[in-house]
């Protein structure tokens, strides 16, 4: 186990210099650079000039990319070219933000999505089936965008009970907004999983045979059904959870939400290709490991998956 | 007409805001908005062009100027009083510092902090973004271009005075008031490095409390200020949203206290009740054109580029397009500029007189025209699509290239490939700056894009310079704006006029022409029903 887990840390390597090299060419192939992203009514030659060479854009790529990726080996993101910070400093207070976004969502997801699957499984092509599938088809299919504005219209504008935006003090109540904005299609994704696991597992022979041998339904659903859908939904889980720093970036445009997939978009729009590597570093880290968990998980459910 | 319509809508706005005889209360906190863009940039003005950070930086730094609003002029604000030399060789002034200005850290300013920023702001190899503003001291170009040490138009003459020449004419004033000219101190740079950009030292009304990048930025009261009795409020939250539609739910909800209204929102804050009594509405120093590249053969014929600016009906797109939130353009300068000429009469709306001089022009047949824009919907792609029957109908087929800001800067200000652009300038408040800036001298990089050469322009722009009179200048300048009108290098769409929405509770908001959300902060103030009224 120990060793399928640092042989899948090791992968992270080579994902990372691929990714890495794939921004740097793609930075280098569109128009506008971040100096052109910082002026707004001129752009003096020389100061163009000064600032190719203060950020190093005069150098040929491969030599910037090979710099870039020393200093990443010890750990050095470099400096912002916009901002001139060093890149730690903008990504860090980011990723906590991000993680509670993350976390909130799929706790979220889980909590309303596998149990109206579950639910919608056993009792198909009845009323809660139906009622069930309307919710998860319209969470899959309403625009993020439009659904935050919604929330905030019902529960801000209207009844008044939540904040509108913004991280304020990090509390809770900022939270719930952008969580549910973000949550509400994971969780009609894993309603609809769920559902269908269910629906597959109901019809297996173990299943009949144990209602055969009389037992509750209560110990077929909870020990039977629930165990064998348990790999599905959490491999559905895991890839969305993986997913979710970097599908949050519309809900925290939308909120002013201060984390990493923001970041990552306002630094492409100004080509600030350091901090938009370091960004999709930490997306790609974080799917990697998330996958990893996930990986782990499944071995408790089902005790006959063995990692070598 | 143009001084009246402006001077009521300073006097609407002075009464919508209740500037009026009520004594400013003490406390609470201003909930405001950072709506360009998603991002703060850099906190020290000196590294930043960004309206944003500049909105931010008038809370945070003082200048020697500061913008008045209601009289559309520069007037002293670090500076305690700026007195002309008369006999001078050269424009030079005397300025006296406000004795009790202090930096957030506790020391005084002194006019060697003067001379320190405007210097560092010449530092070769810098290319901090004052330099357009600190250039025009006489002897700053050089320190520019590394031929000499220190800016000879600043002399120290004691701790708190110093003397200012200018190379040329032009009213320091409207230079020195920009946050890129902010007065910062030399420890704190040194000390804080490149984190100055985000921890901040300055020495306006307010100080630095908290920057949470991506959401907002918290300033506190300082309560050493020059200004006895000033910042009224206890704190300024700026939340950044670059999005219209949350904000504007932000607004409603009570959670703003202010923000801006955009042509898609201003029907619904017009029509409703309560929202429409408190909207604050400015003609701003911004002109929205379409700007030619001369090297397009068809767009070299004056008469092509005269029939362009009849062809389109401006006033029906600003009706319906734009909700009436733009007032239509006759020329470059702006309706809010002092040498805005009234008895020019914009283009109208004739496309056969549009047709006719296609026709003269030999292109009858018409030609293909690349637009580069972008998403702005007040001067974007949105209006592309609105002329583009209007052009087709005179034979000129649009062709869009719709580009982030990056690539259209690039474009426009470096490398010039583009045949048009439709974007908007700032095109004030000094009217002598705006019309140099499309002189020959003035290269494409320095913001003639589209490298507009006429000799009788530069000459009467150059007169403007020299002119020995305030009526002698603006005559000059009238005569300039003329000949760029009668030449069409560009097409003239329209100068915004901004809206601003403001809770009852809001006192002091200013009709800011330079541009609606540069709000002096230290001007505000809310009342007792405010809900952050006691907010610290």
């Amino acid at each position: 186990m120990l060793s399928y887990a640092l042989r899948r840390l090791w992968q992270l390597v080579p994902t990372i210099a691929v990714v890495t090299l794939i921004i740097f060419l793609l930075f280098n192939v569109i128009p506008g650079s971040a100096i052109s992203a910082a002026a707004t009514d001129d752009l003096d030659p020389a100061a163009v000039a000064r600032m190719r060479e203060q950020f190093g854009l005069d150098k040929p790529l491969y030599v910037r990319y090979f710099s870039f990726l020393g200093h990443l080996a010890i750990g050095d993101f470099g400096i912002s070219l916009n901002t001139q910070q060093p890149v730690t400093d903008l990504l860090l207070p980011r990723i906590w933000p991000s993680l509670q976004l993350a976390l909130a969502a799929m706790a979220i997801a889980i909590a309303i999505g596998v149990p109206l699957g579950f639910i919608a499984g056993l009792r198909q092509g009845g009323l809660l089936d139906s009622v069930a599938s309307v919710i998860a088809v319209s969470g899959l299919s309403l625009p993020q965008f439009w659904f935050g504005l919604l929330l905030m219209y019902l529960f801000s504008v209207q009844l008044g009970w939540l904040p509108t935006m913004g991280y304020g003090d990090g509390s809770f109540a900022y939270l719930i907004l952008p969580a549910l904005s973000l949550g509400v299609s994971f969780m009609a994704l894993l309603a609809r999983t769920t559902r269908a696991a269910v629906i597959e597992i109901l019809h297996t022979d173990y299943i009949r045979t144990a209602h055969a041998k009389g037992l509750t339904n209560a110990v077929i659903y909870g020990k039977h059904v629930m165990r064998n859908a348990g790999t599905l939904i959490l491999t559905t889980a895991g890839l969305q959870f993986g997913a979710i720093m970097g599908k949050a970036v519309i809900i925290e445009k939308l909120f002013s939400w201060p984390g990493v997939g923001s970041l990552l978009i306002d630094s492409i729009f100004v080509r600030d290709i350091t901090v938009a590597q370091a960004c999709v570093i930490v997306m790609i880290v974080f799917f990697l490991l998330v996958s990893l968990i996930v990986d782990m998980l499944y071995t408790l459910i089902d005790p006959r998956i063995e990692h070598r | 007409m143009k001084n009246l319509s402006c001077a009521a809508l300073a006097l609407l706005a002075a009464c919508a805001t209740g500037a009026h005889a009520e004594t400013p209360r003490r406390g609470g906190t201003f909930s405001y908005i950072a709506p360009h863009g998603d991002s703060v940039t850099s906190l020290d003005p000196s590294r930043s062009t960004r309206t944003q950070d500049y909105m931010i930086s008038f809370g945070l730094h003082c200048m020697l100027y500061r913008w008045d609003a209601a009289n559309k002029k520069p007037v002293p604000d670090l500076a305690e009083s700026i007195e002309p030399i008369a006999g001078a060789a050269k424009p030079t002034y005397r300025i006296k510092l406000r004795p009790n200005a202090r930096f957030h850290n506790g020391r005084q300013v002194t006019a060697d902090d003067v001379i320190f920023s405007y210097n560092r702001t010449m530092e070769p190899g810098k290319g901090y973004s004052g330099v357009r503003y600190i250039s025009s001291i006489d002897g700053a170009a050089e320190v520019g271009s590394g031929a000499a040490r220190t800016i000879s138009g600043l002399r120290k003459i004691d701790n708190t005075t110093l003397e200012l020449t200018m190379a040329e004419a032009i009213d320091p004033g409207y230079l020195l008031f920009w946050p890129a000219t902010a007065i910062l101190p030399k420890e704190e740079l040194e000390q804080r490095g490149d984190s100055f950009g985000a921890r901040p030292v300055g020495c306006g009304p307010f100080e630095m409390e908290e920057l949470v990048r991506g959401s907002r930025v918290v300033l506190k009261r300082f309560n050493d200020y020059y200004i006895d009795g000033r910042p009224y409020l206890d704190k300024v939250v700026y939340n950044i949203m670059g999005e219209a539609a949350p904000r504007d739910l932000a607004f409603r909800s009570g959670q703003l206290d202010a923000t801006t209204v955009v042509a898609a929102q201003i029907t619904a804050y017009r029509k409703d009740p309560a929202l429409s009594k408190h909207l604050l509405e400015v003609v701003t120093d911004y002109t929205r054109h379409m700007g030619f590249n001369p090297e397009v053969k068809p767009l070299q014929d004056k008469r092509v580029r005269q029939a362009i600016n009849l062809a389109v009906d401006r006033k029906l797109a600003i009706e319906k397009l734009l909700r009436g939130q733009a007032m239509l353009a006759t020329a470059w300068l702006p309706a809010t500029s002092d040498a805005f000429d009234p008895s020019l009469a914009p283009y109208p709306y004739d496309p056969a007189r549009a047709k006719a001089l296609m026709k003269e022009a030999g292109y009858e047949k018409g030609f293909e025209l690349e637009v580069l824009t972008n998403n702005n919907s007040a001067y974007g792609i949105a209006v592309v699509e609105a002329i583009t029957p209007y052009l087709k109908a005179i034979g000129i087929t649009l062709k869009p290239r719709v580009v982030e800001n990056a690539i259209a800067v690039e474009s426009m200000f470096q490398t010039g490939k583009f045949e048009s652009y439709m974007w908007s300038y700032s095109s004030g408040p000094d009217p002598y700056v705006a019309s140099k800036r499309f002189t020959s001298a003035t290269s494409r990089s320095a913001g003639n894009s589209i490298t507009y050469r006429n000799p009788a322009y530069d000459a009467a722009v150059a007169a403007a310079g020299q002119a020995k009179t305030e009526a002698e200048r603006i005559e000059r300048l009238h005569t300039a704006n003329r000949i760029m009108h009668e030449d069409a290098p560009m097409w003239f769409f329209n100068y915004d006029r901004a809206v601003m929405a403001y809770k009852p509770w809001v006192h002091g908001l200013q009709p800011n022409s330079v541009h609606i959300t540069y709000q002096y902060p230290d001007l505000i103030w809310v009342d007792a029903k405010s809900p952050r009224a006691n907010a610290r």
